[in-house]
């Protein structure tokens, strides 16, 4: 029974590699944290995109929009369905090697968060997508029937509706995208897992992947928590509270 | 002088030809109100009006200029015409004073505390200055409607279009919107107005067009087309509403 319990939280094997999996964790948190801000943007412009030109009157608008259409529906379609581990593997076996100045010049750092961002804009494309589609049609009506273009009318009446009501599964992707940085480990990123990893590979003993574990937890669950704070504020907006059973 | 006029409008969707064929002019100052069985098309011509809905065929003219015209400046012309819709569509988040103010900042670049003291002014002419800062969904349905009126008067629009805008009020709620109407219309307003209240046609229209299976039926002064209806469908609807 001792040797389960060591395997797992032997504190002696763990502690000298604290400082590196510290410095491990705050290249995760980097990571996910630039990879947001890349996906948060990237998916807004796919998620707009996606309704572009809808209703435009003019022949250059109708096949500009179709274009714009059709390439994010593209885009959004194929990093669902491609895993983002061949993505992340495919963009740091190629980049070095592509004879392009700034793309070979990318740290494996630098293509750990643009893999990541590039992956999840199309589910955040997909969330916001359904955010901008819960928006009353009435909504866009009344905004260009008192002369709001159609883009003053997106940004000015749609997007401030559609984010709020997409707070909560945008927030999820932040906690999934947050977990999926341990991904890059395969990249010879030196993150939190990788750090544990190595440290395994030479102990033969998991406590560093359990502490690996605890940086996590200690992320997310407040995140979590944050989360289902959200959820409530909007449920007691909306004013519908749960329905009562007699 | 004509503010709004279509000519030869057709409109289809799909296999439902919902317009057959509708001319319409409106003078400056005058009151149009058009009323029909449900499904007639009034609500599609209105919004034909101001190109909500694009026509399958015809021409519509705001004063001297075409908004159906393929290059038409559309956004530019829709501000010359204020538009009440049945289910209010006030911004949720914004606050009421904002719903005012915004397409006067946002769209004609009106300073902001000048949009605002305006947008009081408005207000205050619905009877609503002192809910300014509230959010729409405080609001009853009467003040909602209210306040979507001078939101579309804050566009200083030549002419306004009112879509069933009282279909959705509790009984009790409609006759402050249509006072409000009624003020508007005694000062001037070019207004069409499609709206099931008959006693708001009689005081308040200048004329009256019924409207039937996408085409005017019968139209004129709304005592003659209201108590002396020529048509047998003008006659057959209005001994089932009145």
């Amino acid at each position: 029974m001792d040797e389960v319990i060591r395997q797992y939280f032997d504190w002696d094997a763990a502690r000298p590699y604290l400082p590196d999996l510290a410095r491990g964790f705050w290249v995760t948190i980097q990571i996910a944290i630039l990879a947001e801000i890349l996906c948060l943007v990237l998916g807004m412009l796919l998620a707009v995109s996606r309704q572009a030109g809808r209703g435009a009157r003019s022949r250059a608008g109708r096949i500009g929009g179709a274009l714009l259409r059709g390439f994010s529906v593209a885009y959004i379609n194929f990093f669902r369905a491609v895993p983002a581990l061949l993505v992340l593997l495919l963009m740091a076996g190629s980049f070095p090697f592509l004879p392009i100045p700034i793309v070979s010049d990318l740290t494996t750092f630098q293509i750990a968060f643009l893999g990541l961002g590039f992956v999840y804009a199309a589910y955040i494309a997909e969330v916001y997508r359904a955010g901008i589609e819960s928006v009353d049609r009435g909504q866009t009506e009344a905004a260009r029937s008192l002369g709001m273009g159609g883009g003053q009318a997106m940004r000015l009446i749609v997007l401030p509706q559609a984010v709020r009501r997409v707070l909560p599964p945008l927030m999820n992707d932040f906690i999934a995208l947050t977990k999926d940085v341990a991904l890059v480990s395969v990249l010879a990123v030196p993150d939190v897992v990788s750090v544990a990893r190595d440290a395994q590979s030479i102990t033969f003993n998991s406590s560093t992947l359990v502490v690996a574990a605890l940086f996590y937890l200690a992320f997310t669950l407040p995140l979590i928590w944050l989360l289902d704070r959200v959820i409530a504020r909007e449920k007691r907006r909306a004013g519908r509270g749960d329905i009562v059973t007699p | 002088m004509t503010t709004i006029r279509a000519t030869g409008l057709v409109k289809r969707f799909g296999d439902n030809s919902v317009l057959n064929g509708v001319d319409l002019d409106v003078a400056e100052g005058e009151v149009v109100c058009v009323i029909g069985p449900s499904g007639s098309g009034k609500s599609t011509l209105l919004r034909c009006l101001n190109l909500l809905e694009i026509p399958t065929s015809g021409r519509v003219f705001i004063g001297d200029d075409e908004i159906t015209a393929d290059d038409a400046p559309v956004d530019a012309l829709r501000r010359r015409v204020g538009m009440v819709f049945q289910s209010f569509n006030l911004f949720p988040h914004r606050t009421v004073l904002d719903n005012v103010a915004l397409a006067p900042i946002a769209v004609l670049g009106v300073d902001k505390a000048a949009a605002h003291d305006r947008a009081r002014a408005l207000l205050g002419r619905v009877g609503l200055e002192d809910r300014a800062g509230e959010h729409p969904a405080r609001l009853s349905g009467g003040q909602q409607q209210r306040v979507a009126i001078a939101r579309a008067l804050a566009m200083e629009p030549e002419a306004m279009l009112f879509d069933e805008v009282t279909s959705a009020l509790d009984p009790e709620l409609v006759k402050d919107v249509l006072g409000v109407m009624r003020s508007l219309a005694e000062g001037g307003m070019t207004m069409v107005v499609v709206t099931h209240e008959m006693g708001f046609a009689r005081e308040v229209g200048d004329r009256v067009v019924f409207m039937d299976g996408g085409v005017i039926v019968e139209q004129g002064d709304p005592a003659q087309v209201l108590e002396a209806p020529r048509a047998e469908r003008t006659k057959r609807f209005l001994s089932r509403v009145l």
